[in-house]
């Protein structure tokens, strides 16, 4: 055995190396407080082989970022874990280089003959910052997006060359497949490549001066090995231990109905809409300092907070060394190291607290927002997990044509002018998701075509009431009165069982009339002979079918047609022209026909896109996870 | 490494041998200094790429009107007469790189209708705040545009509240066209350099 050693050496001087490299002395003996450095470099040791392995999996372009990003945290075995390594450990890093650098300075490890690697060490701290920053764009969410076009834009401050690097950085004017081209390769190749180059400097550097030992020694000199080598590993175990809870912070209160793996490890919201607010955009935590800077520059010009103030606090970084030959100056070092760090900390403690105390306005939207893109991020899982699966133009296609994602902002857009879309009027249930309309002119569609919506305009308490025809020209129509009459007058006369039964009968025409609509939410299942004395009633009993045309019987011309009543057909015929005579006819009230233009799409309001949504959302069709997707309807 | 050679070398120094020696230093790092630059020139003409690049030509949207800059936004009808701004996605042919999406929602803006004397008003402002480009909502409640990232706020006619922003909204330009029978909103959109207190379009 060793005669091979002996060869190897011969042809290779290993031996002289490996001494060299375990044998550092360190006087005054290992310490715990010697364990900064090494942490760092194993943070980047985990930063590559976890980024190779996300490599692996990982695909760059606008359709498939997020998308491949999305596979792997939520299919690929332990995905989680790999990208939430990869992102907590990435933050560990800006923690542990401030502490690097704290004892650097606190040190005086920076002064001569140590000027140029504490450069290179401030160097290694840029480096950090810019894989941080480009690799918050990779997954192409709306988060890293948005916050991403901040950063860029700041870019194109910087005074004649600004506008050709973001230019440049961006891959045009507008984001897309060649900012996250540029950014990967960034990320992934430049960025790493010059830290390695500039760590493996950093070390030999370090080397060449040997460590700055603490004085005054407590324990007699030793080697690197393997005093101080016991330390760093557990060092950088407690590092790990770290990222890992962090990884796992939400799993005590993970939520069963979600999947685990989109609650641990790394975020990841919806996918990136150049087309949508996203109100909540923030960069990482520990640029929150740089960005509430940005917040308080009024009437300064925005280079000031994004690059001057950057810039002039890097050159007195830079010029530390230089400061540091004169014992005041190595004491001014310390104190401005010290404001600097207390400085960022309140700043992120002020941003922080601008945004979640919840009592202004600003952070009430900001919360809105936040529950916004966390909804909207759960839906885009939902439909990436469909039987639909992701089709080749990318997930955002998906999310574009969802009812449940876009009805609500169709609604607003085309009907919450005169239409809520909301908990009834005088009940306490208050939703995030209501919609009240400003001056209500129309009915109140939240639950429309549902047996307790229909039970509602059958109600003469009800059907004059805001909810139903209380704000419209139907308020005094014939409607109106046969219910009052019909349903109301006529209850007030029974008693007892025979109320009851009248009661029951007025329940089954509700719970016939929404068997109309196909939705299956809205049909009961399993009382077909419910639905029968429903539909017998209506034609019978009340004889709706005097007004209205239902099935077989009655008439169109004079009021709504009640055949597949709040069906995806009707409601879309209804929506495209009210005014039709199997509607409203010249009953019709205020409402606009939003697509009454079937040969020419260009001519209405609503495009068929965009109907399909809007009825699709307001029948409650759309896709659930657990269910299979319902084509039947369109 | 030819150690034999720089000891004679060493041994009997010449004035033609240092000259050589010097031309030999000038050639090693002239050449090595070309090879060493070499790939990064092969490559020099994908990098700045984006810098040579022009945006691709809008297509104007579906059935053009005489200038392609606009495009069709939807019918006047879709907006209220209620002075309110309401947010309208921008529909284009999305061109990026080597995908072309027709009719895709490229960005957003803001239209605001009301009446003149000569008839309806309508007024385009860009959603992007041009302070640093996040997306402004409009705060029904205080009547003001508000961005939510570094508080910028704007009033409805665009113009600047507060916040550190140094221009107001940008305004696109707006044109009512009559196509059957009714008037359809066509707006020129734009994107503009943010951050700075003048208006320069990104070309």
């Amino acid at each position: 055995m060793s005669r091979l050693a002996n060869w190897f050496d011969d042809r290779t001087g290993y031996r002289a190396f490996v001494h060299e490299a375990l044998y550092e002395r360190i006087p005054g003996g290992a310490r715990w407080r010697y364990v900064w450095g090494s942490t760092l470099a194993f943070a980047f040791f985990v930063q590559v082989v976890t980024g190779l392995i996300l490599w692996s999996a990982y695909s760059p372009s606008a359709q498939t970022a997020w998308e491949s990003v999305y596979f792997i945290q939520y299919r690929m075995t332990g995905g989680w874990l790999l990208r939430g390594v990869h992102h907590y450990m990435a933050q560990a890093m800006v923690v542990l280089l401030a502490i690097h650098f704290v004892q650097v300075v606190v040190d005086g490890a920076y002064r001569a003959p140590r000027e140029i690697n504490f450069w290179i060490g401030l160097a290694l701290l840029k480096l950090v910052l810019a894989l941080a920053l480009t690799g918050y764009l990779l997954p192409w969410d709306e988060k890293g997006y948005w916050a991403t076009k901040v950063a860029t834009n700041m870019v194109a401050l910087v005074p004649l060359v600004g506008p050709a690097i973001q230019r440049l950085l961006v891959g045009g004017t507008e984001y897309g497949h060649h900012t996250l081209t540029r950014f990967f390769a960034l990320h992934a190749g430049v960025l790493p490549g010059l830290l390695t180059l500039f760590l493996v400097l950093h070390v030999a550097l370090f080397r060449r001066h040997g460590i700055k030992a603490r004085e005054p020694y407590r324990k007699l000199e030793t080697t690197f090995w393997p005093e101080q080598v016991l330390r760093d590993a557990v060092a950088c175990l407690a590092v790990t231990l770290v990222v890992m809870l962090l990884v796992l912070q939400h799993y005590p209160t993970a939520r069963a109905e979600e999947p685990l793996a989109g609650q641990l490890g790394a975020e990841l919201t919806a996918p990136a809409d150049p087309a949508d607010n996203y109100s909540a955009a923030r960069p990482e935590t520990y640029f929150l300092f740089l960005f509430q800077t940005l917040k308080y520059l009024e009437n300064f010009p925005p280079i000031a907070g994004a690059i001057a103030v950057p810039a002039l606090v890097m050159l007195s970084l830079v010029l530390m060394p230089i400061v540091g030959r004169w014992e005041l100056g190595h004491r001014f070092n310390v104190v401005w190291t010290f404001t600097l760090l207390i400085g960022a900390c309140v700043l992120t403690a002020l941003a922080l607290h601008d945004d979640y105390n919840g009592k202004t306005d600003e952070s009430r939207h900001f919360l809105t927002a936040v529950a916004d893109a966390n909804a909207k991020a759960e839906r885009a899982v939902e439909l990436a997990g469909s039987p639909t699966g992701i089709p080749p133009t990318g997930e955002l296609g998906m999310l574009r044509a969802d009812p449940k994602t876009q009805g609500p902002k169709l609604f607003r857009q085309n009907c919450a002018a005169c239409h809520s879309h909301a908990a009834p009027t005088g009940t306490k249930h208050q939703s995030l998701d209501d919609i009240v309309a400003t001056k209500p002119t129309a009915s109140n569609l939240e639950g429309f075509g549902t047996p307790d919506w229909i039970k509602g305009i059958l109600d003469p308490e009800k059907i004059a009431g805001p909810d139903y025809f209380g704000n419209t020209s139907h308020k005094d129509g014939d409607m109106v009165d046969f219910v009052r009459e019909h349903i109301g007058e006529a209850g007030k006369k029974l008693h007892g069982d025979e109320l009851k039964s009248f009661q029951h009968k007025v329940e089954s025409v509700a719970i016939a009339l929404a068997s109309e609509s196909g939705v299956s939410r809205n049909r009961l299942p399993g009382d077909p002979d419910r639905i029968a004395a429903g539909r017998k009633a209506i034609v019978n009993d009340f004889k709706c079918v005097e007004c209205h045309k239902f099935h077989e019987d009655g008439m169109l011309g004079n009021a709504p047609d009640l055949t597949g009543y709040a069906s995806h057909d009707w409601l879309t015929a209804f929506i495209s022209n009210p005014s039709h005579e199997r509607f409203y006819g010249d009953n019709n009230d205020r409402m606009p026909a939003f697509a009454a233009q079937a040969d020419n799409p260009a001519a209405n309001r609503l495009s068929p896109e965009e109907l399909r949504m809007l009825v699709d959302w307001l029948r409650g069709d759309w896709y659930r996870p657990g269910e299979t997707p319902n084509t039947s309807a369109h | 490494m030819n150690r034999s050679g720089d000891i004679k070398r060493t041994a009997s120094p010449s004035d033609s041998h240092h000259r050589r020696s010097f031309l030999s230093s000038i050639g090693a790092v002239l050449f090595g200094s070309v090879a060493a630059v070499f790939p990064l020139a092969a490559g020099w003409g994908v990098l700045v790429d984006p810098l040579r690049r022009q945006r691709p030509e809008k297509a104007g949207g579906h059935g053009a009107v005489a200038d392609p800059k606009f495009v069709r936004v939807g019918l006047l009808a879709m907006l209220p007469d209620d002075g309110l701004p309401r947010q309208f996605a921008v529909m284009e042919d999305s061109v990026d790189a080597w995908t072309r999406i027709p009719g895709q929602r490229v960005g957003t803006m803001f239209l605001c209708r009301t009446t003149s004397d000569k008839g309806p008003v309508v007024t385009a402002f860009s959603s992007t705040c041009p302070h640093l480009g996040c997306a402004v909502d409009f705060n029904a409640a205080a009547n003001q545009f508000e961005c939510p990232c570094h508080k910028s706020a704007f009033a409805k006619d665009g113009d600047k509240l507060y916040g550190p922003t140094l221009r107001g909204l940008d305004p696109l330009p707006v044109k009512l066209v009559d196509s059957n029978g009714q008037q359809e909103i066509w707006v020129a959109y734009e994107r503009f350099r943010t951050g700075v207190a003048e208006r320069i379009p990104l070309a």
